[in-house]
């Protein structure tokens, strides 16, 4: 079994002088829950080298009223109710 | 009349980097005598078109006359919203109702969603050109 700071270290080692090709068996045999750190690891190095401002942990607003399924047809009613009605 | 018509991306005052772009375009929005120009960001994601209170307000929108929203999605949840239906001008394609959820919320830009906006326009989003399409669907 890896834990996450064996993993961490071996990032380092592999950013020194492994290349993806070499890196792969050792990715292979972490298990399932190490894999997805690896995968969140990866994600917020990436994220860091290419300067996207989101940081872990940290809550974003989102101001998108996703899935309001009930108020969306309460507005097709309304539409209905005032169609051929000048606005 | 115009059956298409592209547009940039816009980047707003928070906007850190050029990829952070949004599809903001303009938009004259009227009830009666009342009109308001506003940007309005092209959003699939949202359900619904939303309107923030000041907007509502410039348009004569009277909050105790419209018809009770239930609960919205995403942080708007936490606001009371009423229904709201507006002629909206764009570009010069032809004038079109739009239906709002008239939320209690300012600090929001006018969100053009699924119902109605995305019913009377395709939206073809072009992220590399920085460039987004409405295309008249009716």
């Amino acid at each position: 079994m890896v834990n996450t700071n064996q993993i961490h270290n071996q990032q380092f080692t592999i950013e020194k002088v492994m290349n993806y090709i070499e890196v792969l068996p050792t990715l292979k045999t972490l298990n399932h829950k190490d894999k997805i750190r690896v995968i969140h690891f990866l994600v917020n190095e990436v994220a860091r080298e290419e300067e996207v401002y989101f940081e872990e942990g940290k809550t974003y607003e989102i101001y998108s009223p996703y899935e309001s399924f009930e108020a969306a047809e309460q507005l097709r009613q309304l539409l209905k109710e005032n169609e051929g009605v000048n606005v | 009349m115009s059956k298409s018509k592209r547009f940039p991306y816009v980047l707003t005052k928070q906007a850190v980097l050029s990829d952070d772009a949004l599809p903001f375009f303009p938009l004259k929005l009227s009830r009666g005598t009342a009109t308001a120009e506003v940007l309005g960001l092209a959003d699939s994601g949202a359900t619904i078109n939303v309107l923030p209170y000041q907007v509502g307000l410039e348009l004569g929108g009277v909050w105790e006359d419209q018809l009770r929203m239930s609960r919205l999605g995403g942080n708007l949840g936490s606001y009371e919203s009423r229904g709201l239906i507006v002629m909206a001008q764009i570009d010069d394609f032809e004038p079109m109702k739009l239906a709002f959820a008239w939320t209690e919320a300012n600090d929001i830009p006018v969100i053009l969603g699924q119902t109605n906006f995305f019913s009377l326009f395709d939206v073809c989003f072009m992220k590399q050109d920085n460039e987004f399409e409405l295309k008249l669907r009716i």
